[in-house]
């Protein structure tokens, strides 16, 4: 069953039905009524006001979208004041904040200064990456697994560089391991060497006292 | 240093001068970024690259015999790196179109004069100085150039 709120005509054809059928207002012919607004201007305005406040709806849906995402995001950059590692994940973050459909000025401030802060971090690795394999060519292998060692901010490195990367901190860690055994060992060794110099002295000590003795006792004959 | 070159200076001065929020910087470049229309894609070619720029800027410059007009625009894959873009547009608006004499009158501290290296990251005030440094080499060619 169809369905129309004006019975299938307009206004104007039932205006215009009257006036034929002969009905009249002080003897002239009754004037139709002017509707206030026609009824295409009706439905068009129903769907501007649908479109303004589907689009509103639509706007206040992005930016919650928007806002819960960056949310999310800084909440893991704030993780990377006790966990450094999470560095990876804001931009990763941040990265997935580029689909979104409604980002503010100020959002976009922060965007882009911590992605900056990511690419700085990046950059300081890769810096750090070439001098440890410039030791690594030079053969001073001691000076380049002590920078690996020494590096404590975040893996940002990418691709074959990264795998490196994993690989110079296993050998790393294998270096720091035999390192302090070497010292142990070169520790214990040498406290060795000093406990058997001091029982050589302290052995050659009391030679010398027992002679000093003996001489003292002939002496007194 | 030309009247032309200098007003530019003084107008960017004082623009830096007004801002009294850390962000206001940072929303002015970003505003020079969105509303920067890019260069033609043909004109993209690797010999036009800056070196030392994260991201993969172009600078094309073209010489009348007068004046040096630069193209420029920022590629950043998949991100949308605004700030360098930006700082490319404000690097345009001190030396586009401008001679090379009057692009060489210009002292390059005077970005750091008027604030923009407050708080930027090392990688863009690099890119930035890698930028200003290839105009200014561009400026000493063209210079050059219109002698012989």
């Amino acid at each position: 069953m169809g369905f129309s709120f004006l019975n299938g005509k307009s206004p104007f054809d039932e205006a215009e039905e009257r006036l034929e059928a002969g009905e009249t207002v002080n003897g002239k012919p009754k004037m139709p009524k002017a509707p206030v607004m026609g009824w295409q201007d009706g439905v068009f305005l129903l769907v501007i006001i649908g479109l303004v406040i589907g689009g509103y709806q639509y706007y206040q849906y992005a930016k919650k979208k928007s806002a819960d995402a960056f949310a999310a995001c800084d909440a893991l950059y704030v993780a990377t004041e006790s966990d450094v590692a999470k560095f990876a994940e804001v931009e990763v973050c941040y990265e997935a904040t580029w689909d979104l459909g409604f980002v503010s000025d100020s959002l976009e401030v922060v965007r882009q200064n911590r992605i900056g802060e990511v690419e700085d971090l990046r950059n300081a690795q890769k810096d750090l990456y070439d001098a440890v394999n410039a030791d690594l060519t030079k053969g001073d292998s001691a000076t380049a697994l002590k920078k690996v060692s020494a590096y404590t901010g975040p893996v940002l490195l990418y691709g074959g560089a990264k795998e490196d990367w994993e690989s110079l901190v296993k050998a790393a860690a294998e270096f720091e391991v035999a390192e302090a055994a070497r010292i142990a060992a070169e520790k214990a060794a040498k406290e060795e060497a000093e406990r058997l110099a001091a029982e050589e002295a302290a052995k050659a000590e009391a030679e010398k006292a027992a002679k000093s003795k003996k001489k003292g006792r002939k002496a007194k004959k | 240093m030309s009247n032309a070159i200098e007003k530019r200076l003084e107008e960017i001065r004082d623009k830096f001068a007004s801002f009294t929020d850390p962000d206001d910087k940072w929303k002015f470049l970003l505003d020079l970024a969105k509303a920067h229309k890019g260069m033609d894609a043909s004109l993209k070619a690797e010999k036009f690259i800056i070196v030392g720029c994260a991201s993969t800027m172009y600078l094309v410059p073209s010489f009348d015999g007068e004046k040096i007009h630069f193209e420029m625009d920022v590629e950043g894959g998949t991100t949308n790196p605004l700030i360098s873009r930006g700082l490319g547009c404000l690097a345009l608006q001190v030396y586009n179109d401008m001679t090379p004499a009057d692009i060489l009158s210009v002292d390059p501290a005077f970005f750091q004069q008027i604030g923009l290296n407050v708080g930027l990251s090392p990688t863009r005030s690099n890119g930035f100085a890698s930028l200003v440094k290839q105009i200014y080499l561009y400026a000493r060619v063209f210079a050059a150039l219109a002698k012989k």
